[in-house]
């Protein structure tokens, strides 16, 4: 039998699932080369701590998604096979005018009766228009009997009688989002306003940081990892193989490979060189389709006491700053943790304005959006980070107009049958839409692994 | 039932009873409060509430803190330090909490006491015989109360494995919390594990005391019957040896 020589291009996330899931569903013999440009594999999970204390926090994703009370949650199934624990996290909180809003009666208290029932009305609509098993199933139904809207979110809004209700909504959800609401989808919207709601969603994190996920992924994958190794073109090398070029402290090394996986961030696709022209303009079609860029800016800070757990008892709240941020309490994290530990997701046009800013203005200015209650913190300040995502994730994920599950993962299936994009921006932009685009592309892969016109090659390499 | 309120409260608090049963029920202590800090009422009402059910590690009290409001409370006892608008909610989501919580430690109680008999009765699942006989109306009655118990447990069910809503009242939060911290989902599923083995061991329990004593019946029938032909044929006897003499 042949030995298949398989590059992952991408070592986040995206491409640790994909080596791992395929070591699990390849019954022909491979090899997996990793190509990772950073000097670290994990992508966007970062579990970072501060210098002046011990006390941990999440850089990048923040959160994942559980889907197990709907169907099945292959995330959470492979959280466990890791031997991961899960976190459960969950947050009602908003901060809206400095009135802290943690449920209905609160909203009747400071806004009165028809701002609740607009946003009851408005309730009532986003369920009548996506149940629970919809939201589970949205991001792998064929988008011709797709149901969802296609009109942007910001008409949906608008409908909405009361302005504080909008408000409300749009801070609620603004985070998450991660764009304005003209930028996106009415059926992403409401995706992320239903999320808030237990029965269609729930959250968690994992226990130890969410980095551990891709540690235990890293360290269960059998592949030749190469990083600091810049894949700088891919192509095609002729007899159905595909060539990947790559660049490592000046060096340029050419391999080719019987299948590539490109699992690599939207934004970064660009830097790549691809050949001939058709997979050039196949590349491009694809990245057109996909290019929404959201943005994401997280200014995380050490206090000397968690001063906020009088008004914050959740693992996070929603603030109406930097156009609707979500302010979570990173030491809840860890039930046993004594630390004091902050962490502000600013998004959308906010996160892409801000960024240009240094650090010390972003710590600054995120103290400066403590509500009037809780600004003595500043008082308690020890440490601050910033970590910049700009670009890094999708305002419409799935695409724009939408595009079927094998058009997502191979851009060219004429001449470049053998070539396979993995990213979370294909689904719904969060780790549970990475896995199931890393589950789709390997069950195919392992298909075509097993048949015949793999296994007769001339070019035998079995050792 | 509003009662004189404990030493040390501030004026506006109320002290309610409310009765789950005639033999059990609760004090909930209510404070609003329209100031912080609340951490001297909070000492004082944890005072309160562990002043009753000494020594029982059962009724320590505990304490939850949810949006500006600290609730504290132990099985017999339960204090509410929240702003004034909160309160009323407040109490109905306790009322409505501890009313289940009650029924359920009622169940607990009831298979902690009859738990200590299933080794001794186990025996008769197996075989029984006639010296056991005396002991049958004793399992006829374990086996009522165990069916009981499943009944109150099944009615239990949706207010257990309830739901959560959205968007969320400040009730249904603290319902949840309250859910949570006293681990009720677990305990029902406890309390159903043990009452199937409850269930299946005065189950064969009633079968063996039903096919001994109608085995038992059928023996003193057949021994009648056997008596009365006994009798019979000693009449024949009589009279065919008093035929012959004659």
């Amino acid at each position: 039998m042949r030995l298949l020589n398989i590059a992952i291009v991408g070592g986040g996330p995206g491409g640790l699932m994909t080596a791992y899931l395929l070591q699990q569903q390849l019954t022909a013999p491979m090899h997996v080369t990793l190509f990772e440009a950073s000097e670290r594999l994990g992508g966007k999970l970062q579990t970072k701590s501060f210098v002046k204390a011990s006390a941990h926090y999440e850089a990048g994703a923040a959160e994942l998604y559980d889907y197990s009370m709907i169907d099945e949650d292959p995330l959470k199934e492979l959280v466990g096979e890791l031997g991961l624990f899960a976190i459960p996290m969950g947050g009602s909180s908003v901060i809206l005018d400095n009135r802290v809003l943690t449920n209905l009666d609160d909203i009747q208290e400071h806004f009165g009766t028809e701002v609740l029932e607009a946003l009851t009305d408005f309730d009532r609509q986003a369920k009548a228009s996506m149940s629970p098993r919809e939201f589970y199933a949205i991001g792998h139904s064929d988008p011709s009997f797709s149901s969802a809207s296609a009109g942007r979110f910001d008409t949906a809004l608008q409908n909405i009688r009361e302005p504080t209700a909008q408000r409300y909504i749009e801070n609620l959800i603004h985070s998450d989002l991660a764009t304005e609401p003209k930028h996106t989808s009415i059926s992403y919207g409401l995706q992320n306003y239903l999320m808030n709601d237990p029965t269609y969603t729930k959250l968690y994190s994992i226990a130890g940081g969410n980095q551990r996920l891709s540690h235990e992924l890293a360290s269960r994958i059998d592949a030749t990892v190469l990083l600091q190794h810049t894949v700088t073109a891919i192509g095609s090398s002729g007899r159905e193989r595909v060539q990947v070029t790559s660049s490592a402290h000046g060096h340029t090394r050419v391999d080719d490979f019987d299948f590539v996986v490109i699992a690599l961030p939207m934004n970064h696709l660009t830097a790549l060189h691809f050949h001939p022209p058709r997979l050039a303009h196949a590349m491009r079609q694809h990245h057109a389709c996909y290019n929404h860029p959201a943005h994401y800016l997280r200014v995380t800070i050490l206090f000397d006491r968690p001063f906020w757990r009088s008004v914050l008892t959740d693992h996070f709240l929603m603030l109406d700053r930097f156009g609707g941020c979500c302010l979570y309490d990173e030491s809840a994290r860890e039930p046993e943790s004594t630390a004091a530990v902050l962490g502000w997701l600013i998004s959308g046009q906010a996160a892409l304005e801000m960024s240009k800013l240094d650090n010390d203005a972003l710590i600054e200015q995120a103290l400066g959006s403590l509500p009037d209650s809780l600004s003595c913190g500043r008082h308690s300040f020890i440490e601050g980070s910033v970590h910049r995502w700009v670009d890094a994730v999708n305002a419409l994920p799935g695409g724009m107009p939408p595009r079927g599950l094998d058009e997502r993962h191979q851009p060219e299936p004429v001449d470049h049958p053998n070539l396979f994009i993995v990213g979370d921006y294909l689904f719904d932009s969060t780790l549970n839409g990475v896995l199931d685009s890393a589950t789709h592309v390997t069950g195919w892969m392992a298909a075509l692994g097993a048949s015949d016109s793999f296994d007769k090659s001339p070019e035998t390499l079995a050792h | 039932m509003n009662l004189k309120v404990p030493d040390g409260f501030p004026s506006g608090s109320k002290l309610e009873q409310i009765s789950f049963r005639p033999d059990h029920g609760l004090q909930i202590l209510v404070v609003p409060i329209t100031e912080e800090p609340v951490s001297q009422l909070l000492a004082q009402a944890c005072d309160w509430v562990a002043a009753v059910g000494v020594g029982n590690d059962a009724n320590k009290p505990q304490t939850l803190s949810l949006y500006g409001a600290q609730i504290v409370w132990n099985s017999l006892r339960a204090t509410i330090i929240a702003p004034p608008e909160k309160t009323a909610p407040i109490l109905l989501a306790l009322t409505d909490f501890f009313l289940y919580d009650a029924a359920l430690s009622e169940i607990e109680t009831e298979i902690d006491d009859a738990w200590p008999h299933i080794k001794a009765d186990a025996a008769f699942a197996f075989e029984f015989s006639e010296r056991a006989v005396p002991k049958r109306h004793e399992l006829s009655k374990r086996f009522e109360n165990t069916v009981s118990m499943r009944a109150r447990l099944a009615r239990l069910a949706p207010h257990v494995h309830w739901l959560s809503t959205h968007p969320a009242t400040i009730t249904s939060q603290l319902n949840e919390r309250l859910r949570e911290r006293t681990r009720m989902v677990s305990r029902f599923e406890f309390l159903s594990s043990q009452l199937d083995v409850l269930e299946d061991v005065y189950g064969m329990c009633g079968q063996r005391v039903s096919d001994f004593m109608l085995a038992r019946q059928q023996i003193i029938l057949e021994w009648a019957i056997v008596f009365l032909l006994a009798a019979e044929l000693l009449l024949v006897v009589t009279d065919l040896m008093a035929s012959v003499g004659t």
